[in-house]
Parts: C-alpha cells; structure tokens; sequence
C-alpha cells in the first residue's frame, strides 16, 4: 500500500505539471528524500507535511509557480488515498511496532 | 582480597550483563509473538543466543564443547544477518551478500573441522575468525543503518513529524551497537596481538554491560506509555 502512495503521487505530479513520467517520478523521489522517507516507506498520513513543504520546494525549483504549485499539493493532499497503515521502516519500524504491542 | 574481587568482577560483570541479554531476547521473543517474519523474532533469537554463549562459555573446554560452541556461533552469524536482512529491508544484494557471508563462514568452519587443529580451534581457527570478521561486518553495517534512521528522524523533525521517543530509543540502539562492535573489535585486537590480555579485563565486560543496559532502556516502554 505504501508503494502506491509513491505511485499516486507521481502521477498527480504527472498530471497536473508538464513533467514527464521519469521526471515526475525523480521529483517526488528528491521530495521525499529530502523529508526523510523512501518511496515505500511514505504514508498517508505523512503526505500533507511532505507535499505542503520538500514537494512544494522542489516544484518550484523544478519551473513551477508558486500559485501553481500551491495549488497542485493542496489537491494532492484532498485527494490522497487514506486507510493504510504507518509504513515505517528499518530499525525505527521495529520500535515503533513493539510500544503498539503493549497497548 | 582486592586481587581476588578485582578478579571475581569481570566474570560477575560479564555474567550481569549475558543474562540482561538473554533476557531482552526472550522478551524480543514474546513480542514477536513468534512470528517469524518479525525483525523482533530475530533479534530475539540472536539476543537469547548471545547471552546463552556468554553465559555457557565457561564450560566450553571441552572439544566437544567446542564443536558446539563453533556451532553456537555459526548459528549466531545466520541469526544476525537474517535479523539484519528483515529488518533494514535492503533489496535483493543485502540477501545474496549475507548467504555469501554465512556460506563462506560455513565452508571455514568445514575446512577447520576437517583439518582438525584442534588446539587452537576454538580461538584462533579459521572458522573463528571468519565468524568475528562477519560479526564485525554486521554491527557495522547495524551502526550505519542506525546512523541513517537518526538522520531521516531528523528530516521528518524539521517538517513536524518528529518522534522524540522514537529518537531517543534510536540513540540508545546506536550507543548498544557501537558497544557491541567494539567488543568484537576488542577481541580481535587481542587475539592477534595488537591489545594486551588485560584489554579484556576491564573493556570487555564494561562494554558488554554498556550494550545490554542501552538495549534494555531502548526496549523498554516510556513512562508516557506506560500511563496509557
């Protein structure tokens, strides 16, 4: 599920801006690396922060303006798919996992 | 008097800190639920036998102890590379690379077996060294992995998604593996010459104790849940 936020994310960047599949996809990669996430390790939840600050940075820095842009990561966060749980990864994962496990 | 308790402390030390271990392992264990897809399974297996190796090591003088105990250790490199592998969830090079590693480790241990010296087997074989040289390999690797995981908490931080427990439990995690490479290291230097015996005495189990007490507080709930 955490892949396909990635995937939901590139094409809506692909949709809505004149980048191609490639281009998008490596945006929203930079994007989130720049938050501190990898591709499959993003959530729903997570997309808002990320949209409204690393992905908006890189929009704008990629040609886009800033109404434009505002705009396209206002959309994208009203439109992503919800319902998936946190999908975090490597050592912290496990952390997180076992203080859910004693609640 | 002072001689003997000086003498009586590593081994007490040592045995505190084997039994702390063991003990996170079982409860790694218990959380996991034996699930054996879990990170927490493994590192619960790795950690029981880590503290069962350390505790039982006394009573390795015997070959056929030994034979165990290189068993012992051979099974403790697999557990840590699974456990490795499962957790910081690499693609496919991280499994081929550890199958190599655990497979050269094996051959060693044979190659050992079969030439049978077994004087200094079970401290300077082969099979030994290359099971020290791939535990280095692993806490190593551990420690960059949990340098990374401090270094995407401090990204998520500076766009409100910050995790001050889970960063708090991380840095105990890095200063556990740091101790334990150092061990590791410690050991090797020894044996090789480059440390006196006396390293051992005192940086050994300080270390080991530093390593189960920092992933003892980092697997252990906070006060705040705790209360919920």
């Amino acid at each position: 599920m955490s892949g396909s936020i990635f995937e939901f994310i590139s094409a809506y960047i692909e949709q809505y801006t004149e980048l191609e599949r490639l281009q998008a996809r490596g945006l929203v990669r930079l994007a989130l690396r720049d938050a501190g996430f990898e591709p499959d390790g993003i959530g729903a939840e997570h997309v808002g922060p990320v949209a409204r600050s690393t992905l908006l940075a890189r929009l704008e820095a990629g040609g886009v303006s800033r109404e434009e842009a505002s705009q396209i990561v206002e959309g994208l966060v009203e439109n992503v798919p919800r319902g998936d749980d946190t999908p975090l990864q490597g050592p912290e994962a496990m952390l997180a996992r076992l203080s859910r496990l004693r609640r | 008097m002072r001689l003997r308790s000086q003498a009586m402390l590593t081994p007490l030390v040592l045995g505190v800190s084997a039994l702390l271990v063991f003990a996170i392992g079982l409860r790694l264990l218990a959380f996991s639920r034996f699930d054996y897809g879990l990170p927490e399974f493994w590192f619960g297996f790795t950690f029981t036998m880590w503290g069962g190796v350390i505790v039982t090591a006394p009573l390795t003088s015997t070959l056929l102890m030994q034979a165990i105990g290189l068993l012992i250790y051979l099974a403790l490199v697999a557990g840590y590379f699974i456990s490795t592998t499962v957790t910081f969830q690499r693609t496919r090079w991280a499994r081929v690379l550890s199958i190599a590693v655990c497979g050269a480790v094996a051959v060693a241990i044979v190659f050992q077996i079969v030439r049978g010296d077994e004087e200094e087997a079970f401290l300077d074989g082969h099979g030994v060294w290359a099971c020290r040289l791939a535990l280095i390999f692993v806490a190593g690797w551990m420690f960059v992995e949990v340098v990374r995981a401090l270094q995407r908490l401090s990204k998520r931080e500076r766009i409100g998604l910050g995790n001050p427990t889970l960063r708090f439990r991380l840095r105990l995690w890095l200063v556990s593996v740091a101790a334990q490479e150092l061990v590791l290291v410690m050991i090797s230097s020894v044996r090789l010459g480059w440390l006196p015996e006396t390293a051992l005495q005192g940086g050994y189990p300080l270390l080991a104790l530093v390593n189960a007490v920092a992933m003892w507080f980092a697997l252990s709930p906070t006060r705040a849940e705790r209360s919920a």
